[in-house]
């Protein structure tokens, strides 16, 4: 009797791969712990970390320098890290989801293009836009988050008929939008002088460098909200991954999930590109890598997926701020540079085993 | 009780289905039979709450066409004819999709079971896309079991509608899962089931509804629906109809297509 108790257990554990994924996302979050002490730790100014906290608690001084470059520098970078990581590959896991396929990327709803309409439009045309003055130094953020928003919602529109979203659709539609917006944003790059050209070109490689207190505080509630309600979408698009119809007749607002998710991946990508400019591969990569060791089940993939790109990205940002110390090289660069090859070797493995 | 009253769904422009009239009883077993392109699928859509149609359909009293996904989905559960599957789940993980939300039973041993009654013990941890074909489709039906555990709940019957559960099965799990559809329709539940093997359906099937051409040609019990006459009228070809002693109407293939 014991012996068939601890078999029919066995049995049980076969093909459950949660527990392994939980175990993960205890892993990661240590992951994630580290990466945030070396971005406060490593810089290109002397300051240590350590030295600073010793005397913290030793009740001593911390000189005004190391309290800028820790507090005002670095902290808010790291904290921008995160949020960022974490946005693009949580969206990026939400519309692999959506739209059933692991090469979905932000870049395939509108969303990049939209923001570097967006950027590129206050940056050439800056001067004579009325607005421009007020928002000052979050001009190019706001102006690329209204760019990455309005690309989707017209998308969103264009793919849906009688309240019901064609996912077909806006995969098509999203590439001739994206052809249209990159057409106009070469245009305001021609028509761009040099100095404009260097800004855009910056932007467009995407930058931590950006980030301080005041950027924050739009950044925060912007990315994090939708980053806090993606869990909610979970089970549904475990369930889509049969297909709308089935996904249906399991109980699911297919329309309501759709809609909620579209919303989820404007809001956080829209907000992340606008404040760091595009950072590529985030999005493709961490999820695919997540789904090879725990499987595609979203309870699980969406959070750890969080946990693994805020630390992928702090991880870079440290290469970005480290390698031709005290330039910088663009972390969008390194996320292509590591990311690229990496994905190409993932594919070139995984080509005889089940088609992912 | 299903019932479906002059129910019509157009693709576009184009009628596919006219004026169809249908009902089914929970503890039965009835089966859609016809041609290719009869469509029988596309009612079984309809009546799921997938398409949209004109005409009136309720089952247990819900109006199918303005009931909430989550309100169908706890009294009955559907087999589509084709189920795609996206992204590397296990044979476990695409079972447990079944579970509903609020399910209070222990989850795990039921979809177990399930497995074993669909007769795939031991794939709990198998790749879903690594499964033959016909064994990806036992994997379905054994999700769509343990949405509707129960037969009878304590809201009333549970409905499975099942698309071709065995068109892709060999005999002697045809016989097997048939007999799983009989054991819940005998327990109190609902079922409809669209077939194509009418031999299967004549030995199981407590009523038969005949497609053609968009609309139902005859319904009744076997012995009643399948005569010589209406089955050459429906798939255009000689089939003789014979009584065995003990298990109903047995079919015999004779020649093919008549207009040939
Ligand atoms: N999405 C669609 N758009 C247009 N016409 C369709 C669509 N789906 C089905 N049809 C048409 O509706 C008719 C009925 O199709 P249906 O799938 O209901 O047939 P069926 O009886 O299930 O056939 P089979 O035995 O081959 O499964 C066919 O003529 C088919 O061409
Ligand atoms: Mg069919």
């Amino acid at each position: 009797m014991a012996n068939l108790s601890e078999s029919y257990s066995n049995r049980l554990a076969e093909g459950d791969r949660s527990r392994g994924a939980r175990r993960l996302g205890f892993a990661l979050i240590v992951l994630l712990a580290v990466a945030c002490m070396s971005g406060l730790a490593v810089g290109a100014s002397d300051t240590s970390l350590w030295h600073a906290l010793f005397d913290y608690v030793r009740g001593e001084d911390i000189s005004r320098r190391d309290q800028i470059v820790l507090w005002d520098i670095r902290l808010p970078r790291v904290i921008m890290g995160c949020l960022v990581g974490a946005a693009l590959a949580v969206s990026g896991a939400v519309l692999q989801g959506l739209f059933r396929n692991p090469l979905a990327d932000p870049g395939i709803v509108g969303v990049s293009a939209g923001a570097s309409l967006g950027a590129v439009v206050v940056i050439v045309l800056g001067g004579m836009l009325p607005f421009a003055a007020l928002l000052g130094p979050w001009l190019i953020s706001v102006s690329a988050f209204v760019g990455a928003w309005s690309a989707t919602m017209v998308l969103y529109r264009i793919a849906t008929r009688r309240g019901c979203t064609s996912v077909a659709t806006m995969l098509l539609a999203g590439i001739a939008l994206a052809a249209l917006a990159m057409a106009l944003t070469g245009v305001l790059v021609y028509l761009a002088d040099d100095a404009q050209m260097r800004d855009f070109t910056f932007w467009n490689m995407g930058s931590l460098a950006g980030a301080s207190w005041s950027r924050l505080t739009i950044a925060v509630p912007l990315i994090s909200l939708p980053l806090f309600l993606s869990p909610l979408l979970a089970r549904g698009l475990n369930a889509l991954a049969l297909g709308e119809a089935a996904a249906g007749h399991l109980g699911l607002e297919v329309q309501r999930l759709k809609q909620g998710a579209i919303l989820i991946v404007a809001g956080a990508t829209g907000a992340a590109v606008a404040v760091s400019g595009g950072i590529g591969f985030v999005g493709i990569v961490v999820p695919h890598l997540l789904r090879l060791v725990n499987g595609p089940d979203h309870r699980y993939l969406l959070v750890n997926s969080a946990l693994l790109g805020a630390a992928l990205l702090l991880l870079a940002d440290l290469l970005s701020r480290t390698i031709i110390a005290p330039a910088e090289l663009p972390i969008g660069i390194i996320t292509a540079f590591v990311g690229g090859p990496f994905f190409l070797w993932i594919l070139l493995r995984q080509r005889s085993v089940v088609d992912l | 009780m299903l019932t479906a009253r002059d129910l019509s769904v157009n693709y576009g422009s184009k009628p596919v289905l006219r004026g169809v009239d249908l009902t089914a009883h929970p503890g039965q077993l009835t089966a859609i039979v016809g041609p290719n392109g009869s469509g029988k699928s596309t009612a079984l859509k309809a009546v799921t709450g997938e398409l949209p149609f004109i005409g009136d359909v309720r089952l247990s009293g819900m109006d199918v066409a303005h009931a909430r996904p989550g309100d169908l989905a706890s009294v009955r559960a559907v087999l589509p004819q084709f189920t795609p599957l996206a992204f590397p789940f296990t044979v476990l993980e695409v079972v447990r999709l079944g579970v509903s939300r609020g399910a209070t039973f222990n989850c795990d041993q039921i979809v177990n079971e399930a497995l074993h009654r669909v007769g795939l013990d031991g794939y709990q941890g198998r790749y879903f896309q690594e499964l033959s074909g016909g064994e990806q489709q036992r994997v379905q039906l054994a999700r769509v079991l343990v949405q509707v555990w129960q037969p009878v709940g304590d809201d009333g019957p549970r409905w499975l509608f099942l698309d071709e559960p065995v068109s892709s099965l060999d005999i002697g799990h045809q016989l097997q899962i048939m007999q799983v559809a009989r054991t819940f329709a005998d327990m109190g539940g609902g079922v409809i089931a669209v077939m194509h093997d009418l031999n299967l359906t004549a030995m199981f099937a407590d009523k038969v509804v005949l497609f053609s051409n968009g609309g139902v040609v005859s319904q009744g019990t076997a012995t009643e629906v399948f005569t010589d006459d209406m089955l050459m009228q429906a798939y255009g070809c000689r089939i003789a109809v014979s009584m065995a002693p003990s298990s109903g109407p047995f079919i015999l293939p004779q020649t093919a297509a008549l207009n040939i």
